[in-house]
Order: C-alpha cells, then sequence, then structure tokens
C-alpha cells in the first residue's frame, strides 16, 4: 500500500529541491545573496505594506458630482441650441442624478425642440411625452466615462506621485469608482495626501465688472453667463477666522456650490465669466520659479500651441480687463491685462511659498484629476514598525516550529517525530517557494498564517501515526500497521485540510489588504500539505520500511529509551454523550463526580467502556442530584481493575479481569457480566481471571 | 483638538511599551473628512514630541463594507463547510458540524466582549480561520463514527458515538495541541498587531477541541442517525436487492 512506483519518488524528490531552491533567497543573509546572479536573489517574496512601512490608500472618486457638473453644462448648450432655434422653454430643470428636464412653452414645438437637442448631443436618450422632454445619458455611455475618469485618475496620480520613478507606488482600480494607492517606504504622508485631494483644475476666466464693481454686494439674481467665485486668500481668511463654517463646507453633503459659498459665508468673492477661455488641459508645462524683481515665488506656464492662440486672443480683445485664474474652484488671482500675450507663456502669481508653487507646478503639468478623489480608508506604517513587526513575527514563526517540533520529537519519538517534522519542514519551504513564484506579499497576519500552517500540518502525521498505533494494538504486524493506518487515516487527512481550505479560500475572496495575505499563506500552506501529508510522508514511511524491515514500530515506546508523550493514557475513556443529551448541550463530562478520574489511565467506574453496552448507568442518570451521584458511584466497587482488551487472534478474544478489590465469586459475576454485555457475545468464563470471546460481528 | 471636539480615548495597546497609544474617535466624528481632520491636528498637536508609528482611518462606508463582506464571509465559510460534510458524509452529520461550529465562532466572540479585545478584520479572519480549524476535528470523529458504524452493527448509537470519539481522542488531543503550541507562540511573541487574532485563534482552538469531544456528536444522538442511514449501506442494499 505504501509503496510509490519509482517516478513518483524522484518527480517527490525533485519538487522538494525545486521548493527548496525557489525558498532559499528568502532564508539567506543579504550578504550571501549579493554574490548570487540577481535574477535569482531577486526571487524573493515581497513585504507587504505593514512589514516594509509605508502608506495605503483606498480612494474613492465622486461621480456623482461628476454627471451632475456634466448635466449643468449640458442644460447651458441645450438653452443655448433652443435660442438660436427660438423655441421657446418655461424651464430647464436637473431631474434626480442623471436626467435633464425641459419644459416647453409649446408642445407643436415639441419636433423642433428634439432636432434642436440631437444636436447638442447625439448620444442622449429622449423621453418624455407633451411639452416636457427629458434628456438622459444611456447607461453604456456613463459606465464607459466612469471607466475612462478612473483610468485617467490613475494615470494622473501615477505621474504626480511618482514624477521621479523611484517610488514604485501600486495603483490599481478597485471597483468601480475607487483607486487603491499604495506607497512603500514613504515616511511623511501630508505631501501625499496634498497631491491625492487636489484636483488641480486651472481655468482662465474673464472677471464680469458689470455685476458688482464695487465687489462687495451682489444681486441676488446673476446673469445666467456668470458665477461667483471665491478667492484664495478670502478662503483662507474665512478659515481662519470661523474654522467652523469652514468645516461645514467640508462636511456638506452634496458638497455645496460655489455660488452657495459665496453667499452664506462671504468670504471675498469674484464674479467670473463662466466661459473658460483657456483650460489646464491646454498646458504644455509647468514650473516653479521666482519672480525677477521682487523675488517672489511664482509659477510660469507654457501653453500649447491651440492654447497659446486662445490666449492670445483672448488678451488681445480684452486688454484693461480682469482675467480671472482660478485652480481648484478658487481664483488665485485676478490680473489686468495690460496687453496681448502671445508667446504661449505665462505666470502665475499669488501668495505662494517655494514648496507651495513647486507643488502647484507639479500638478499643473501632471494634469487635472477628471474627477474629486477622496480618502476613504488610510493606513501608514512608519518603516521602523514594519521592522519590528518583521522581527517579532520571525521570533513568532521560529518559536513556533521549534514548540511544534519538540512536542513532535517527544510525542513520537525521533525517527517518526523526525519524519512528521521534515514533512512540516519540507511543507514550509514549499510555502516560501510559492509565494515567491506568485509573486505574492507577506504580510504580519501572513506570518500567522505561516505560522498556523507550522501547527496544523504536522496534525496528518499525527491522524496518521495514531492510527498506527491502534492497528498495531489491534495486533496487526508493524508492517501491515503501517499500511493501514496510512491508508485508513488518509481520508480524514484530507477531509480536515479540504475543510479548512474552503475556510481560506473564502477569507481570500471577502477579505481585503492583510488579511488577503493571511489567506494566502493559509491556503497555500494547507495545499502543499496535501501534497506532503498524502505523498512525501508516505514516501518517508516506505522508504523507511524498506530500508529498516523493522519488527517492532517505535512509536509506542517501551523498550527504547524513549518514552512517548502521551497526552490521553492508551486505556483512557470518557464519557461524551448519552442518551438524554440536547443537541445543543455540551454532553458528558466536566460536571459528572468522577471526571477527575478521567485521565489517571485507571478508573473506578464508567459510564462507558469499550463501547460497553450495558455498563452500569445508574450513577449518571440517577435523579437524585450529584450528591446522591457520588455516593452511588463510591459504592460501585468494581472487582477488577481493568479488562485486558488486547484481542487474541482470530475473533476469539481474551477478556483478562486483573487484580482488584472483591472476592473471586464476585470477579468472576463480573467478568461474566462484562462478557455478556460487550459486543463479544459468546464467552466462556475460565476460573475468576479470564474469559475466552469469540466476537460477535 | 478641542476645537473640532474631539473626543480621545486614550489606553494602551496591549503589550504594548508604556509610550504607544492609541486614540480612538466618536460615531459621529467618523466621517472621512472628519478622520483626515484629526490625523492632521493630531499630527500638529503631537507630531514633535512623539513620533507617529502608524495611523490608521477607516471611513463609515469602507467600514461597512467590511463588515458587510465579513458577514457575508463568514455565513458562506460556515454554509460551505456544512456543505462539504453534508457531501462526504450525511446531512445529520453536517448539522452536528454547524452547531459545534456556531458554539466555537459565538464563544470566541464572547472572548472579545470579555476581555475587551479589539474586534478588527484580523479578529474576524481568526474566527473564520476558527471555523475552518475547529471542522478539522469534527471530520476525524465523524470519520471514525462513519467506519464504527459500518462495523458494528448493532451497538447503539450512543455507546458508538462514545466509543468513537473515545478510540479519536488521543488524535484530537495531538492535534489540538500542536496548533495550540504554534499559537502560543503568536501569543507570546508576535506583538501588538497580531495580539488579538492570536488570542482569538489560541480561544478557538480549545474551544473548538472541547466541541469536538462533547459537542459535535451529541447532536447526532438527537437526529436518530441509524446505520442504515449511511449512504454507503443505501448502496449496498440497493445491490443487494438488485441481486
Amino acid at each position: 500500500m505504501l509503496n510509490l512506483p519509482r517516478w513518483q519518488t524522484i518527480g517527490i524528490i525533485v519538487v522538494t529541491v525545486l521548493a527548496a531552491i525557489f525558498a532559499l533567497p528568502n532564508l539567506l543573509p543579504a550578504g550571501v545573496l549579493d554574490q548570487l546572479p540577481a535574477w535569482y536573489a531577486q526571487s524573493r517574496i515581497n513585504l507587504g505594506l505593514d512589514l516594509r512601512g509605508g502608506a495605503h490608500f483606498l480612494l474613492e472618486a465622486d461621480l456623482r458630482g461628476l454627471t451632475n457638473e456634466r448635466l449643468t453644462n449640458l442644460s447651458d448648450a441645450v438653452r443655448a441650441e433652443l435660442r438660436k432655434d427660438q423655441i421657446a422653454f418655461k424651464d430647464i430643470t436637473v431631474e434626480g442624478d442623471r436626467t435633464l428636464a425641459v419644459a416647453l412653452r409649446d408642445d407643436g414645438q415639441r419636433n423642433k425642440a428634439l432636432d434642436a437637442i440631437r444636436a447638442v448631443d447625439r448620444s442622449l436618450v429622449l423621453s418624455g411625452s407633451g411639452a416636457v422632454i427629458q434628456l438622459s445619458y444611456a447607461d453604456q455611455e456613463l459606465t464607459r466615462r466612469k471607466k475612462d475618469v478612473i483610468d485617467q485618475s490613475i494615470e494622473i496620480l501615477r505621474r504626480r506621485v511618482d514624477e521621479t520613478g523611484t517610488l514604485e507606488p501600486t495603483i490599481v482600480r478597485q471597483g468601480d469608482d475607487r483607486i487603491l494607492l499604495q506607497v512603500p517606504g514613504i515616511k511623511d504622508t501630508t505631501d501625499l495626501k496634498r497631491k491625492i485631494n487636489q484636483t488641480a483644475k486651472l481655468t482662465f476666466h474673464l472677471v464680469n465688472e458689470e455685476v458688482a464693481p464695487s465687489g462687495q454686494s451682489f444681486p441676488a439674481m446673476l446673469p445666467p453667463s456668470t458665477m461667483l467665485v471665491p478667492t484664495r486668500e478670502g478662503m483662507q481668511a474665512l478659515r481662519a477666522a470661523t474654522p467652523k463654517a469652514w468645516a461645514e463646507i467640508q462636511a456638506a453633503n452634496p458638497k455645496l456650490s460655489l455660488d452657495q459659498i459665496c453667499r452664506r459665508f462671504q468670504p471675498q468673492c469674484l464674479p467670473v465669466f463662466k466661459r473658460v477661455v483657456v483650460g489646464g488641459e491646454d498646458l504644455d508645462d509647468a514650473k516653479a520659479t521666482f519672480e525677477q524683481q521682487t523675488n517672489r515665488p511664482i509659477i510660469s506656464f507654457t501653453f500649447n500651441a491651440a492654447g497659446g492662440r486662445a490666449f492670445c486672443a483672448a488678451t488681445r480683445a480684452n486688454i484693461g480687463k480682469r482675467l480671472a485664474i482660478m485652480l481648484d474652484n478658487e481664483v488665485i488671482s485676478a490680473p489686468v491685462v495690460q496687453s496681448a500675450i502671445c508667446g504661449g507663456s505665462g505666470i502665475i502669481t499669488g501668495s505662494f511659498t517655494t514648496q507651495q508653487t513647486q507643488e502647484q507646478a507639479l500638478m499643473l503639468r501632471s494634469g487635472a484629476l477628471p474627477a474629486t478623489l477622496s480618502i476613504i480608508e488610510e493606513r501608514t506604517v512608519g518603516a521602523d514598525l514594519g521592522a519590528d513587526a518583521v522581527r517579532s513575527g520571525m521570533i513568532a514563526a521560529v518559536v513556533g516550529t521549534l514548540l511544534v517540533s519538540v512536542f513532535i520529537f517527544a510525542a513520537y519519538g525521533p525517527t517518526f517525530g523526525g519524519f512528521a517534522n521534515l514533512a512540516m519542514l519540507v511543507n514550509l519551504l514549499l510555502v516560501l517557494a510559492g509565494m515567491s513564484l506568485l509573486g505574492a506579499s507577506l504580510t504580519l497576519p501572513g506570518i500567522a498564517g505561516l505560522v498556523l500552517t507550522v501547527g496544523m500540518s504536522v496534525d496528518s502525521n499525527v491522524l496518521i501515526y495514531e492510527r498506527v498505533r491502534e492497528e498495531r494494538a489491534n495486533g496487526r504486524s508493524p508492517f501491515s500497521a503501517l499500511a493501514t493506518g496510512y491508508e485508513r487515516a488518509l481520508s480524514a487527512v484530507i477531509d480536515a485540510n479540504l475543510t479548512a481550505l474552503i475556510a481560506g479560500v473564502l477569507l481570500f475572496g471577502f477579505g481585503s489588504g492583510p488579511i488577503r495575505g493571511f489567506a494566502t499563506s493559509l491556503s497555500l500552506g494547507l495545499l502543499t500539505h496535501l501534497f506532503t501529508a498524502t505523498i512525501f510522508t508516505r514516501m518517508l514511511l516506505s522508504v523507511w520500511l524498506r530500508w529498516r524491515r523493522p519488527k517492532e514500530l517505535p512509536l509506542s515506546g517501551g523498550n527504547m529509551l524513549w518514552k512517548p508523550l502521551r497526552i490521553v493514557p492508551a486505556q483512557a475513556r470518557i464519557g461524551t454523550v448519552h442518551r438524554n443529551q440536547h443537541p445543543l448541550a455540551a454532553g458528558g463530562g466536566l460536571h459528572r463526580p468522577e471526571f477527575r478520574h478521567r485521565f489517571q489511565g485507571r478508573h473506578r467506574h464508567s459510564g462507558a467502556r469499550q463501547g460497553g453496552c450495558c455498563a452500569p448507568r445508574y450513577a449518571p442518570q440517577h435523579p437524585g442530584g450529584p450528591g446522591r451521584r457520588r455516593s452511588l458511584v463510591a459504592g460501585v466497587r468494581r472487582p477488577c481493575h481493568r479488562l485486558d482488551p488486547r484481542a487474541a487472534p482470530g475473533r476469539q478474544r481474551t477478556m483478562r479481569c486483573q487484580r482488584g478489590p472483591g472476592t473471586q465469586a464476585a470477579r468472576r459475576q463480573w467478568l461474566d457480566r462484562e462478557a455478556r454485555c460487550s459486543r463479544h457475545r459468546r464467552c466462556r468464563v475460565h476460573g475468576a481471571r479470564c474469559a475466552r470471546c469469540h466476537r460477535v460481528e | 483638538m478641542s476645537r473640532l471636539g474631539l473626543t480621545i480615548l486614550e489606553r494602551q495597546l496591549p503589550r504594548g511599551t508604556a509610550q504607544s497609544a492609541k486614540i480612538d474617535m466618536t460615531p459621529d466624528q467618523r466621517a472621512e473628512w472628519c478622520q483626515q481632520v484629526a490625523i492632521k491636528l493630531i499630527e500638529d498637536a503631537i507630531g514633535d514630541k512623539y513620533e507617529l508609528r502608524s495611523t490608521e482611518s477607516v471611513g463609515p462606508k469602507i467600514g461597512e463594507e467590511l463588515m458587510h463582506g465579513g458577514i457575508l464571509a463568514a455565513l458562506a465559510t460556515m454554509a460551505a463547510i456544512v456543505l462539504y460534510v453534508w457531501f462526504r458524509y450525511e446531512w445529520q452529520f453536517g448539522v452536528g458540524a454547524l452547531i459545534a461550529m456556531l458554539h466555537d465562532v459565538i464563544s470566541t466572540l464572547g472572548i472579545f466582549v470579555i476581555f475587551q479585545l479589539d474586534f478588527n478584520l484580523t479578529a474576524l479572519a481568526a474566527a473564520l480561520t476558527i471555523a475552518g480549524y475547529s471542522i478539522n476535528d469534527k471530520v476525524v470523529i465523524f470519520d471514525r463514527v462513519r467506519e464504527n458504524m459500518r462495523r458494528y452493527k448493532k451497538v447503539g448509537l450512543v455507546e458508538l458515538l462514545n466509543l468513537s470519539i473515545n478510540e479519536a481522542l488521543a488524535r484530537t488531543l495531538m492535534t489540538a495541541s500542536t496548533v495550540f503550541v504554534a499559537v502560543l507562540a503568536l501569543v507570546l511573541f508576535a506583538g501588538p498587531a497580531l495580539y488579538s487574532f492570536s488570542i482569538a485563534m489560541l480561544w478557538g482552538v480549545v474551544v473548538g477541541t472541547y466541541s469536538s469531544i462533547w459537542i459535535a456528536c451529541a447532536g447526532l444522538v438527537y437526529m436518530k442517525l441509524r446505520p442504515e442511514q449511511l449512504r454507503h449501506e443505501k448502496v449496498e442494499k440497493a445491490e443487494k436487492a438488485n441481486a
């Protein structure tokens, strides 16, 4: 049963050696690694962020705000188009978060209006009846757009976070509207957060000087082409003066419009035309420099050809007027246009520090984020904390492995314990190799998973050995006991591993971040364990059997120097289930009076022995309560200490009554009853010490 | 910090050094932006005197999702395990396994309540691992019960279960001990980040062993499992009838 074909043995050895080779770079010290070829030295397990130190952010793009903005723009376009075609309408309103409703004055003009709207955007879905037309974007159009927005954001984030290309950030899409950003090894996240939080949307608008020339009180109704925008200084002053107001603006959901902010909190605001003269997308480059006369930090920028032309035309037509430079919904400055600027470049002045100009220039270079990103999850771990975690994790892993192997040696001796420990080590190597090959990263919970794997990977050996012990005790030859024990234990081993694997895989599926690391190492460990338990151990056992041809298995000790550590004495029997037990109640033992004898190997009374079918059961079920039971149990004196359960060859079985209290007659009576009651029905009692029974199956 | 009305619950990390402390926020301050502000404020306030070794903020939305995901994962794991046991054995065993598993997981949750440990994602992972691990022991015993049922057809169920559990007892305790020893190393050496995970696992191992011996099989008596109900027996009978 145990024998393996030669090719399988060779296969196992090859797999093991390969595993050792792949796992090795993880275990070697740095000095040795330097001398190895790079491709080999680098195939190491990546350390997760929690071990390496670094920042982990989960970002969410504000797609709703984006759709809203888009609908507002659409309503402007539709309004203009309808006016151009002289179609009278009462109102254009945004309904919900994806529909625009146009109410016409005369439903006779409906067809004309529909044509006009189609002229604006062909992809719109039009519905409604009579004088009302509802416009919405098609579903796939919206999904495509969302996808574009996220892809674009990822690209821009990459440029912003890692302009120098040395940080190796991980930036990936997660779900529909989320981005996972991981930057290993970063210590200060303040800069990083600023880079994430800012959309860096740069636009140039003309200031509408007619609305409020004095600059302070604005009329309640602005012309539809104009909007109010707070200035940066105004917002900073507001934040310094009334932090509560600032907090309210940040917390508002849905976000307050610029107009609302201006009217409610009254920071310094400017009325500007909604029409964008030039946008940040036309920027070619942006640099942080200093103004020559004053040495103030400024940002200089260059337009691309189209942007340069548009800027030139706009400045030429508006000499003497103010041009507002708007960045992220705030007016940074609004200088008066002195002359036409046609060189394709310009500068932004404002109250900047050097650091701010550098950062701002980077943002402008990398482009505007198409949607606002907010941090919805953040984890930062300092590098030294990570190093601490690695150290303590490694100590735990080493100590755990040592404890387990000492335990196994104590329980199963040098030979079999050695096999189990060898299998465990091979398992560990396989897991490490597997993680290296898969490129999985090792997190702190992952180390916990490894330690657990160590603890669980000797389990199958335990199952096999215990079964072998049992088979040997039942009188099988060493060879047959090993083969049968192995075979019979195997189904339980596989079942046990597969159930645990189910948990591991589901954990991987549902978990995130560090949990995934745990699930990875645990599941990998269980998988490789299936290999070591079913094939590797088998190979060891078969090779050993052929080599040694043992007369006795070194499992039960006895004639050896080493005495096995047994947690449960061979003869121990404990009551576990009884008849009237509710399924939700724990069965049996702890409250039963004879419990203290249970682990002492021999016991004076037991409700269940050898599956003893009619052994006395009166004590546990006596209604008189525990006190009465105790006295009853104490009253029962077994004349025999032990019925030797050793089976005689064939279907016969001898039961031997060893010395005990009571008369010979009592012993004989007991033996007789035990013999009758046990599975071995046909018994003849020989004298007072022995009964020979035939097994009835 | 008081400007924002931040409430700070300061307490020692378990087994942490005396220099480390933890700051928690009250529920109404857990909006994403507020967390960011709080982190900033804390950095400004104590950043030059202390070193912030790690910060962690999970927004309410994500928190809720993680919670949902976790509960879903727990339910799915248990369902999958029960189905597996059912598929491999009988439905009675599946129910027995479920009862024992619920016992283990619920009492693990109880440990968190009693010792006021942080119930974080890792702890949830521990609960799930316990569900997966504790079933190992049960499967070993179930395997033995099935085997004995085929062998001793006349023996009553209660005696049979007792016999099976006793025969597998050494195995159950040995396997539990190896895992216990390994997890003990985690509790003692793996540091504060894994503390609640390891404690949960340690307890789970103990409770899982307990329930293997005293709980998993008890349900079988109640469900009146009979040898004839074993799939193997059914097949044999059908074959006999056909012959």
